[in-house]
């Protein structure tokens, strides 16, 4: 029995090394989409305000990685999907495994990716702030953030970063069980973004988005997200169990 | 720099379609670049913004009824009293023997003028701006606002304003951060536009005569 969970701990080991080095080019386009949102973002901020008066004109623009954060789930998304194509899971048959050893270290690697894309996606804030200081040629006025809410904002980023990977590796195994499953989940994604408060008489993307993103206790926040990112995994490796019994 | 950028980006855009999958050397140092870039913005950025901003958050009722007590003591020609932090001109002019001063403002709404009278004729006139404060959903922006410009032209004090147009950029703490501090990315709703009031201690006999956008008190004795 020891021998056994030995090599499944070997196995994905080398599964999850080997997966960092053959989707390095996933982390080419993290770079790619983030510097986009930042662009975006340096036009004129995240929000903007402004007042006047007969001796004066004032405008506020704010500026924040607020628009980087959402673009790297978009590839968090996309990268969940693209790990579960034929070309990807192919990789697979460079070892001695199964699918649960598969599926492992498919979820390490997403971890790992959604680490990096976390820390980069706040860190792009800085860089924000140094386009805007010399774009503007004035001080770019910022509030002091304590070490807690460096920590807080790296780990929320990566819980939700996590549960959009889990969401896209959802997916991906849906598609890879059924090819039906491509055109239907965008249909209804966007059936209900667009028309879910006529049909149901509730907008179900805004009572998900109120779900997480208006949770204000971290400890909910953590469980809530913890939770769902494990059923969408657990779901994911069972689908692939599933799978192979049908080859 | 946003064109630099954009430039920047259209050749990423460019390599990407034509190399399209890039091999795996280029990620590497696309990937060490980035990271190196952020790096150096991270530390570059505390020395190239104003972290003062959460000693700027002020409270509009405090702002209010410190300005209120200030008004107060000036109409009652209490200068001396007031905190110097109110005062954003401080100036004389040598009016000579002149009997009558104009004053003259080029704008709409009214400006106030306080006028105290000296027990002598000194034959100068002190001139003194004070300002309520600027504030910017909660935060105090005072340090950024410009003064009436005055001038004595012939027997007119000429009151000029400007009008000033204060860009600022303030960042914030991204969402994931903001969602468990309950911080607001506007950070506030109150607001004061920089009222200014000016107090003039003029020789004693000199006469005053004042347009119609000026809204003339005399203080004191």
């Amino acid at each position: 029995m020891s021998l056994t969970n030995t090599n499944m701990a070997e196995t994905v080991k080398k599964q999850f090394c080997f997966k960092l080095k053959a989707n390095i080019d996933s982390f080419s386009s993290l770079v790619f989409i983030q510097l986009l949102a930042v662009v975006f973002s340096s036009f004129s901020g995240v929000a903007t305000s402004g007042m006047s008066s007969e001796d004066i004109q004032i405008n506020v623009n704010y500026y924040s990685a607020d628009l980087v954060i959402p673009f790297t789930f978009i590839w968090a998304f996309t990268t969940a999907i693209t790990i579960t194509t034929r070309p990807y899971r192919n990789h697979d048959f460079t070892f001695i495994s199964n699918r649960l050893s598969s599926s492992l270290s498919n979820i390490l690697f997403l971890a790992a990716a959604t680490i990096l894309g976390s820390i980069t996606a706040l860190l792009a804030g800085n860089l924000l702030k140094l386009m805007m200081y010399f774009r503007l040629e004035s001080l770019v006025f910022s509030g002091t953030t304590s070490l807690k809410e460096v920590l807080i904002g790296i780990f929320v980023t990566f819980l939700y970063v996590f549960l959009f990977s889990a969401v896209g590796y959802f997916v991906g195994t849906l598609v890879q069980l059924n090819k039906l499953f491509s055109v239907l989940i965008p249909v209804l994604f966007f059936s209900s973004l667009f028309f879910g408060s006529f049909i149901l008489g509730f907008s179900f993307l805004t009572d998900l988005f109120q779900f997480y993103g208006e949770e204000t206790v971290l400890s909910i926040f953590i469980m809530k997200t913890l939770v769902t990112v494990a059923v969408f995994f657990i779901a994911s490796t069972s689908i692939w169990n599933q799978l192979e019994v049908r080859r | 720099m946003s064109f630099i950028a954009i430039v920047l980006l259209i050749l990423i855009i460019i390599f990407f379609i034509k190399f399209g999958k890039t091999s795996r050397k280029v990620t590497h140092w696309i990937l060490s670049i980035y990271m190196a870039v952020l790096v150096v913005a991270t530390v570059l950025v505390p020395l190239m913004t104003d972290n003062t901003i959460n000693q700027k958050k002020v409270d509009q009722l405090e702002i209010d009824r410190l300005w209120n007590e200030v008004d107060k003591k000036l109409s009652q020609g209490q200068i001396d009293q007031v905190d110097a932090e109110y005062v954003l001109v401080e100036t004389n002019f040598d009016v000579g023997h002149l009997k009558t001063l104009k004053l003259q403002s080029n704008k709409v709404n009214s400006t106030r003028v306080l006028i105290e009278r000296k027990p002598s004729n000194d034959e100068k006139v002190d001139a003194f701006i004070f300002r309520k404060g600027l504030i910017i959903n909660d935060y105090d922006f005072s340090d950024q606002l410009k003064p009436y410009h005055l001038e004595l032209v012939d027997q007119t004090l000429r009151i000029t304003s400007s009008q000033q147009e204060i860009n600022l950029a303030i960042s914030s703490n991204p969402f994931p951060i903001r969602q468990f501090t309950g911080e607001s990315i506007m950070r506030g709703h109150s607001s004061a536009h920089g009222d200014q009031v000016i107090y003039l201690r003029i020789p004693h006999d000199l006469e005053v005569v004042a347009n119609e956008q000026i809204d003339l008190l005399s203080v004191g004795g």
